[in-house]
């Protein structure tokens, strides 16, 4: 009897360890090779922030999964700008007078490939959303949806 | 003639006042944390920094969940247990350089500066003073700073004392370029 308990402690030791090894060392999303959760057009997405101007939290509520981690979004639009950066670059779709902008920090290793886009441009971009800021008359800056580690699709 | 000389005139100060701002989208702040198991760390290049060179105002917007760590579940931690990112998105910084006679911006160099402001993080507005260095270069201004905050300050719960300490450590360095 002493014996099986002894067996059952270190199979749940080993188990125990075996789990929180793997939690613990998890790896992040892959949101380049991930099946996107939303897909959408620039201007929907642009719609939805104008509509929840006053409440960004609501806006975060359809963007967020229900752990509060963004979701993946693939996005198609015309490229406003793009902000081109040693290691990584941005993609920004939407203009200012429009109220919203989105700005997606792309993947490092998409660099090489983003600094040939062109504004005008139309483009598919997978990427992991962040969050929303509200248009800010302080800091002059437009209301910005945030998405990060953006890849071409 | 005396209009075109009124527009140059306009144009002028309408130039001269631009450039009195400088802006940046793509700021890094980072921040450390003594724990027993592992350090942690975490930064984000997605900062919104202005500065007005003018006032010495500076602010400072970054989305809580923009902060990247090495480790996934580290990362679930702090937007979950301790940042609450849901219910507290942003961070901010509102302040001004209490001694902006200090700088030249129209002259390349490196001048230590105090800023004093409002910090709030996870829904709380502390006053804060902060040391900090701005360097111009090249028509851009480097914004560096490395300052402590306590989590308790900003109703942090903290109570797995062994997984982090009660005080991190910030690092901002943004590279702000005149506002266009």
């Amino acid at each position: 009897m002493k014996k099986i308990i002894l067996i059952l402690f270190i199979i749940g030791i080993a188990a125990a360890f075996y789990f929180w090894f793997f939690q613990y060392n998890k790896e992040h999303i892959d949101v380049k090779a991930a099946n996107a959760d939303i897909t959408l057009s620039v201007s929907e997405m642009l719609k939805d922030a104008e509509i929840n101007i006053t409440t960004p939290l609501e806006f975060d509520k359809k963007y967020l999964k229900k752990d509060g981690k963004g979701k993946i979004i693939k996005i198609k639009g015309i490229v406003n700008k793009i902000e081109p950066k040693d290691s990584v670059s941005n993609v920004i779709f939407g203009s200012e007078p429009e109220g919203f902008i989105i700005s997606i920090e792309m993947l490092a290793s998409e660099n090489e490939q983003v600094k040939t886009i062109q504004t005008g441009d139309i483009i598919d971009v997978q990427a992991l959303y962040v969050g929303i800021l509200a248009p800010d008359e302080m800091m002059e800056i437009p209301g910005t949806i945030l998405l990060k580690k953006g890849s071409l699709k | 003639m005396k209009k075109s000389f009124i527009l140059l005139v306009a144009i002028a100060v309408s130039l001269t006042s631009q450039a009195q701002k400088y802006f940046t989208n793509s700021g890094k702040v980072s921040f450390f944390s003594k724990a027993a198991i592992e350090n942690i760390e975490a930064h984000t290049n997605q900062a919104f920094a202005l500065m007005n060179t003018t006032t010495g105002g500076i602010a400072y917007k970054i989305i809580i969940r923009s902060f990247e760590f090495d480790k996934a579940l580290m990362q679930e931690h702090f937007n979950e247990e301790y940042m609450e990112s849901v219910k507290f998105p942003n961070a901010t910084f509102e302040g001004k350089i209490t001694n902006l006679s200090a700088v030249d911006f129209k002259k390349d160099g490196t001048y230590k500066v105090t800023v004093k402001g409002k910090l709030t993080v996870h829904g709380v507005t502390k006053e804060v003073e902060i040391p900090g260095d701005i360097k111009v270069e090249k028509g851009k201004i480097v914004n560096q700073s490395t300052f402590k905050i306590k989590l308790a300050d900003y109703g942090v719960i903290n109570d797995k004392k062994t997984k982090i300490a009660d005080e991190i450590e910030i690092k901002v360095d943004a590279i702000l370029a005149p506002k266009s």
